[in-house]
């Protein structure tokens, strides 16, 4: 049972965070670059690098829950649907007001 | 990229990305019944993960091409579809994410941790939704 219960919250929070990742580069990089239209031509994609540190930020993070101890991890799991609606909910607000 | 395999992807992008969102429906309703997924829910689940897997896929995949040749007429004309564009694309990753990780969830997790899998996917099928409702805005608009 302990086994299944680290998977299970590593792979959510490996999504979750991953996705949380995502929005809270977007909204940095958001405050600090230029206006749209103005830059013509960029060497590296800033879409591409944001999606491959986002999963490399969820993967930390379930690597880092397997570490949790058992008690705190079930009621992490208890709670998921708490977390996982504010990760989605503000994901959607975010990523719409700020694109 | 040539205009009839950029035609092509982008068509596959659109088409398989509603059909994931529609299959995906599936194991929410499921799991939000609190019904156990069962052998067809959990194809319907493995399903889903791949039909939302190749639109993102093929969107890496045109993503360049829309970038140089695309963007900058789109953002002279109408910087409205060009910011929609961009919200499309942030939400696309967040519905990959929690969706794959849903379908993680549900395709590996013992039954009684299968409960964990409903936030993800209806995370990711709500993030999805948005998704598709601002391609097709896009699309009717570019």
């Amino acid at each position: 049972m302990k086994a299944s219960e680290t998977w299970v919250a590593a792979l959510a929070l490996l999504g979750c965070g991953a996705t949380a990742s995502y929005v809270l580069q977007r909204l940095i990089d958001a405050g600090s670059e230029p206006p749209i239209g103005t830059v013509l031509a960029q060497e590296h994609i800033p879409y591409y690098w944001r999606m491959a540190v986002a999963v490399l930020h969820g993967l930390v993070l379930a690597a880092l829950s397997v570490g949790l101890p058992q008690r705190l991890r079930l009621r992490l799991l208890h709670l998921a649907p708490i977390w996982v609606g504010a990760v989605c909910g503000c994901t959607v607000v975010a990523m719409l007001a700020v694109p | 990229m040539s205009p009839q395999l950029f035609a092509l992807l982008e068509r596959l992008h659109g088409h398989t990305a509603v059909l994931g969102l529609a299959v995906l429906l599936h194991p929410v309703i499921t799991l939000a019944r609190g019904r156990d997924l069962g052998k067809g829910g959990r194809w319907s689940a493995g399903l889903a993960a791949v039909l939302i897997a190749l639109p993102s896929v093929a969107g890496w995949l045109l993503y360049p091409h829309y970038r140089g040749q695309i963007k900058p007429t789109l953002i002279a004309e109408n910087v409205t579809v060009a910011l929609a564009f961009e919200s499309k694309e942030h939400l696309a990753f967040a519905c990959l994410c929690l969706s794959l990780s849903g379908v993680a969830v549900a395709l590996a997790a013992p039954q009684h941790a299968r409960r964990v899998a409903l936030p993800l996917l209806a995370g990711g099928w709500v993030c999805g939704l948005v998704t598709g409702g601002l391609g097709i805005f896009v699309a009717s608009l570019s």
